[in-house]
């Protein structure tokens, strides 16, 4: 683990965060945005990994093995979401013919 | 013999009759066919009057009688106790004989008058229930007693005027005449209310014992003669509440006898009497009801002059000789003013009986103008017509010259002028009756002519009227005041009850017969004027829609003061009524409360749209949420 | 105890018609009870219990300083003894109407009785709100269920702008049970013994003013007044005329001016303004009203705007004058409504300008109503000339400005009162009124005995008098003690 430790010191902490943080936002973005529902998925996953990527780059720049656990954890729920999520899209398709979302809107008044 | 107080103690006997009356005419109105409601009806007057004579020989053996009886504690609250009691003095008793007395020659005239109306039952009840509340009214031992009878009297001559409901005209007189009475009442109450805080009693007695030593012209007690006026300026029909009464003769005319001629209307005349202990302590007040009584003597005489239905010329008349009874008041001379009511009562029925015979004759006809010449048709009529004609012009030895001239006299000992412009009035009202008199019963028949000639009245209608002609005539010799070697026993009658004004000088005997003799003169001439015009040259007044010069149009208008009422008091109520319920109630008020309720609506609906549906926007805000309670943490820690 | 039996009566009643399936003969059992009552009451007044066998205290949550706390003194009895007068006659006027769920609807009108009893008994001030409150539920389903056209919306307002007025209400209550000296009690005693300082606390009385005033109405909270009455069946009506207005003007009496006498006395000036010109105002509109019960609604509000002119004039004329006007106001009231019943069922109108004419056809019909015309306005010798210059007594006293405006009621109330008589009565009959049958036995034993009562109390009202003689002069003594 020190070999790892101390090449990521070569890279400041910073720039993962600023990286992470970006692709986080970049996901926000999408899911709010974007129509697509599989598009939506994808960016749900962005934000996954880009949460991932940052808890081993601190896992990796405390050389607490935790972190990266941690992100097995993260990769297990984020399988298991997705199962989920194409099997709701799968659905979708079926009964409205599109992979809009705004086009289900009658959860409201 | 028998106790004086024993007798006065059952006079409750004598209001009791009419109620009595008034009760078994209205509710077993249906067993009683023909002519059975009048004649019980009379009787129960006749009963009242009976027993009022029997006061009246104790009060005039003893003047100083005065019996308080009490009958049971009607109000008593507070400190506000009120019994309700009559007071037997000579004064009520006075009154009492005049309303039973002459009330009982109305009702048996008008078991003939009333014979085909097919509501005679209803008739004679409400007659009686107006007896009822008129004898409240004088035998009442404190002034609310005499306010329950004085709406009382208000209410019957709503009834009564109103009788022929069916036309809508008549109604409107008869509200016209309640609301006017009622905005006379408000001042009255007010009046009441006064007298209780001041004096901490409405009993007469008590009051006036309570007046001794106080000092005339205090603000309290003119306030409360103030008061007591507007009431007494509605219910006698004085400027400016005086335009209910010509309406009011819209009511049968045995009615317009009674009720407005010789007794209600004259219950202001009555009040202020009996308050004349007040009045002669706020002399202000006086003065002031000597310029209205005396104003509407006159305005009411000028406007005689030109009124063509022979009850409006009455009606007209009696508000003028109201006025002179007020401006006895006003002068001090309470019990010339109580003369000239007894007098004016007698010839007063009589005219207005009369007139009735005549209008019965006629077949309901009422315009002078088409009269004329009835005189060898209607001979009784016609005698006692003249009779009452001589009467209200003052012409001795009839009762009218005696009662009239003791004001004239009065009139000059406080000021020569007020001498002249009464007499002047005086002068009027002969000109104006004759003219009635010589319109109706000389000259050539204007009448339509019927299958039948006009024929005299039964006898049941004619009797009253011969014995209020006696009475016109003899009437006066109650009071012969000492210019002619009487001894004035009417005035000696009354003095225990009422006060005495300051301030009053008598005349010399030559002054009198001097004004006498020129009063008389003057009278004369009018009266042949009044014959020259109307029988020498036969002049008939012009139709209605003759066109006068604006000076006569003015008079023969009334002066306008109907439709200036009409224009500033009733249509404007009736504006606002409607505007008011429909801008401010529904527009404003009922808008602003709505809004409020339909505040919740609207908010409801506009936050009802963040629910839109959208997937996307959901996850916005949750989003957003998120950030905002971060940021939040962060300003705060 | 004998107020518990007062309460619990119709309650009873009330639930014995609900619950127990397929009863028949449910108006007769709801017309037997409150007779009952009514019996009840006039031995307990005769016999002159005294006040301490009317009260009763029983813990409900004692922690929280709320007990059930009955009593009665005179003011109450007068009231108790009203409701228990009217609501027989409330029950009598529907005797021969057909009305869909009877056991539903008398059972209401007797939860009415219960909560106006409970109301006007209650000595624990969340007692008397929780009365309060249950008094508009069985109301607000007889207007809902069995009103006339737009009910439903007429209803609602009503309802939430009353309810609207008890929130006021029990925050007052609230906030008062925190300023009594510990320990902390709801009890009507201890709220007596409060003293506030009119300037920090001036808003105490203004919410407790405006849900009082919301209540009678009076100017300017009574927009839902006149809807509410002609929209409502006639018990409804005569139940809310007769019965729920008083409960504002005994609550204004009994729980606001010895609560809360320093500002009383400091702002009645501008409460009696308002009420004396709200009373003018209504009686000015009621003059073009045609809708008989809507005419009805506005003489009402007239009334009530001199009751409550009168109520702040301090005085004990004035008190008394407002008690016996709201005996007399109730009596006459369910008996204008219960014309305005016969009228609708005879001509399927109530528009007065068709009208005209019934005296026609039936002239004992229109002499009674006459004599209850007049009692509205006030003529002696009927019942509402002594409420009415017992008032106008109290206004002078107080001053003559506020007499002459409050007087001006005689003179309006004259010029609508017969106006209206003109419209229906008189005149010539048209085809509408031509056939007018006039009373029949069943009608003349509703209306005879009230309008006996009108006429008996007006001559010889001592009786309700010595009533509340004394109970009126210990609340002014209370008032201007403490002030």
């Amino acid at each position: 683990m020190e070999t790892v430790t101390t090449a990521i010191r070569i890279i400041p902490l910073e720039h993962y965060i600023i990286l992470c943080a970006a692709l986080f936002s970049i996901g926000v973005a999408g899911v709010l945005f974007r129509r697509n529902t599989i598009i939506i998925l994808m960016c749900i996953e962005l934000m996954l990994n880009s949460v991932n990527l940052l808890l081993t780059a601190f896992s990796a720049y405390h050389s607490d093995p935790a972190g990266q656990v941690f992100v097995f954890f993260i990769m297990v729920v984020a399988a298991a979401e997705v199962a989920v999520g194409l099997a709701i899209l799968v659905m979708m398709k079926r009964n409205i013919n599109s992979v809009d979302i705004n086009l289900l809107n009658r959860l409201k008044w | 013999m028998v106790n004086p107080a024993t007798l006065a103690y059952y006079s409750w006997f004598v209001p009791l009759f009419p109620l009595a009356g008034f009760l078994v005419n209205s509710l077993f109105s249906r067993f009683l066919k023909g002519g059975r409601a009048g004649y019980i009806a009379s009787l129960s007057v006749g009963i009242s009057f009976l027993y009022s004579l029997i006061l009246f020989f104790i009060v005039r053996d003893n003047h100083q009688f005065a019996y308080t009886l009490k009958l049971f504690s009607f109000i008593q609250t507070a400190g506000f106790s009120i019994p309700f009691e009559f007071l037997i003095d000579s004064l009520s008793v006075t009154m009492m004989l005049i309303v039973t007395g002459v009330g009982l020659l109305i009702h048996v005239y008008s078991i003939g008058y009333m014979k085909e109306d097919e509501r005679f039952n209803e008739f004679f009840a409400q007659m009686n229930l107006f007896t009822f509340s008129m004898l409240l009214l004088v035998m009442g031992a404190n002034y609310l007693i005499l306010f329950i009878g004085w709406e009382g009297v208000g209410l019957c001559s709503y009834l009564l005027i109103g009788f022929w409901y069916k036309q809508a005209d008549y109604n409107l007189a008869a509200r016209k005449a309640f609301v006017m009475n009622r905005i006379g009442d408000l001042g009255f109450i007010l009046g009441i209310f006064l007298l209780f805080f001041t004096f901490g009693t409405l009993s007469f007695h008590e009051i006036f014992s309570k007046l001794e030593g106080v000092s005339s012209g205090t603000l309290t007690i003119s306030l409360i003669t103030l008061f007591l006026l507007i009431g007494a300026l509605g219910k006698s029909a004085q400027i400016p509440l005086y335009t209910w009464l010509p309406d009011a003769m819209a009511g049968p005319t045995p009615i317009s006898a009674l009720i407005h001629a010789a007794t209600m209307v004259t219950a202001g005349v009555y009040m202020i009497a009996r308050s004349s202990a007040l009045y002669v302590l706020a002399p202000f007040t006086m003065t002031l009801i000597v310029i209205i009584g005396l104003a509407t003597a006159l305005l009411a005489a000028v406007i005689a002059l030109y009124q063509n239905d022979i009850k409006k010329v009455l009606a007209y008349s009696t508000v003028s000789q109201l006025g002179y009874m007020f401006l006895a008041l006003g002068l001090g001379a309470f019990s010339s003013a109580v003369f000239h009511l007894t007098t004016h009562a007698f010839f007063k029925a009589l005219l207005f009986l009369a007139a009735g015979s005549v209008i019965h004759a006629l077949h309901g006809e009422q315009d002078i103008r088409k009269m004329g010449g009835l005189k060898s048709f209607l001979p009784y009529t016609y005698w006692v017509f003249l009779a009452g004609t001589l009467a209200i012009s003052g012409i001795p030895p009839f009762s009218g010259f005696f009662s009239k001239d003791e004001i004239l006299v009065q009139a000059w000992t406080a000021n020569p002028l007020l001498y002249i412009l009464a007499l002047s009035g005086a002068l009027l009202t002969c000109f104006y009756m004759f003219r009635l008199l010589f319109l109706t019963f000389s000259g050539e028949n204007r009448w339509k002519p019927f299958t039948a000639s006009p024929h005299e009245s039964p006898a049941v209608m004619v009797i009253p009227l011969v014995l209020l002609a006696v009475l016109s005539f003899a009437g006066g010799f109650v009071n012969i005041p000492e210019l002619f070697g009487g001894s004035a026993s009417f005035n000696r009658l009354l003095a225990p009850a009422l006060a005495v004004a300051s301030g009053h000088h008598s005349l010399s005997h030559h002054t009198e017969w001097t004004l006498l003799l020129i009063s008389l003169l003057l009278l004369a001439g009018s009266i042949a004027l009044g014959w020259i015009i109307f029988v020498k040259m036969s002049r008939v007044p012009g139709p209605d829609g003759l066109i006068r010069p604006w000076y006569n149009r003015i008079v023969f208008k009334k002066f306008y003061v109907d439709e200036a009422y009409h224009y500033f008091f009733v249509r404007p109520y009736e504006y606002l009524s409607s505007t008011l319920f429909e801008n401010l109630e529904r527009n404003v008020i009922n808008r602003i409360v709505n809004f409020t309720g339909n505040l919740a609506f609207e908010a409801g609906a506009v936050i009802r749209r963040l629910q839109n549906g959208n997937i996307s926007f959901y996850a916005f805000v949750m989003v957003a949420g998120i950030l905002f309670f971060f940021i939040l943490n962060l300003i705060i820690t | 105890m004998w107020s518990l039996v007062l309460i619990l009566t119709p309650l009873l009643a009330a639930l014995i018609i609900l619950i127990i399936p397929g009863l028949r003969k449910v108006k007769s059992i709801a017309l037997t009870a409150s007779l009952a009552l009514l019996v009840l009451t006039c031995t307990l007044w005769f016999t002159g219990t005294g006040e301490k066998q009317y009260s009763l205290i029983l813990p409900w949550i004692p922690s929280w300083g709320i007990w059930f706390h009955v009593g009665m003194d005179g003011i109450s009895f007068l009231m108790v003894l009203l409701t228990n007068l009217l609501i027989p006659f409330v029950i009598l006027s529907g005797w021969h109407k057909d009305i869909k769920l009877p056991g539903v609807f008398y059972s209401l009108i007797l939860l009415v009785q219960f909560a106006l009893t409970g109301v006007f008994t209650a000595k624990n001030a969340v007692l008397f709100y929780f009365f309060w409150e249950l008094s508009l539920i069985p109301v607000f389903f007889m207007l809902f269920l069995w009103g006339g056209e737009r009910r439903q919306s007429v209803t609602m307002k009503f309802f939430i702008y009353t309810l609207f007025g008890s929130l006021f209400l029990i925050a007052v209550f609230i906030y008062l049970y925190f300023q009594a000296p510990s320990p902390h009690s709801f009890e009507y005693q201890n709220l007596l013994n409060i003293n506030l300082e009119p300037c920090d606390q001036y808003w105490v009385f203004w919410f407790l003013l405006l849900s009082f005033a919301i209540k009678i109405p009076l100017f300017p909270f009574h927009s839902w007044q006149p809807d509410t009455y002609t929209v409502a069946p006639v018990e409804g009506s005569m139940l809310l005329g007769g019965l729920l207005m008083k409960m504002g003007i005994y609550a204004m009496i009994r729980w606001m001016i010895p609560v809360l006498p320093s500002f009383s006395l400091q702002w009645g000036y501008w409460i009696m303004i308002f009420a004396l010109a709200g009373m003018i105002l209504f009686s000015v509109i009621a003059l073009k009203q045609n809708n008989f019960k809507t005419f009805i609604a506005w003489s009402s509000l007239a009334h009530g705007g001199l009751m409550g002119a009168a109520i702040f004039s301090f005085n004990e004329y004035a008190l008394q004058g407002v008690l016996f006007q709201s005996f007399s106001h109730g009596i006459l009231i369910v008996l204008l409504f219960y014309f305005a019943q016969l009228i609708e069922e005879r001509t399927q109108t109530l528009n007065m300008a068709h009208l005209g004419g019934l005296k026609v056809a039936a002239p004992r019909f229109s002499a009674l109503m006459l004599v209850v015309f007049l009692g509205s306005i006030g003529l002696p010798l009927t019942n509402g000339f002594i409420g009415e210059l017992l008032m106008l007594l109290g206004l002078f006293s107080y001053h003559l400005w506020a007499a002459i405006l409050g007087g001006l009621s005689l003179v309006l109330g004259a010029v609508y009162m017969l106006y209206a008589y003109q419209k229906t009565a008189l005149g010539p009959a048209n085809e509408l009124t031509a056939g007018f049958t006039d009373l029949n036995p069943r009608e003349l034993v509703f209306i005879l005995p009230l309008v006996a009562l009108v006429l008996l109390t007006g001559i010889y009202p001592q009786p309700l008098l010595t009533l509340t003689e004394g109970p009126v002069k210990e609340l002014i003594n209370l008032a201007f003690n403490i002030h």
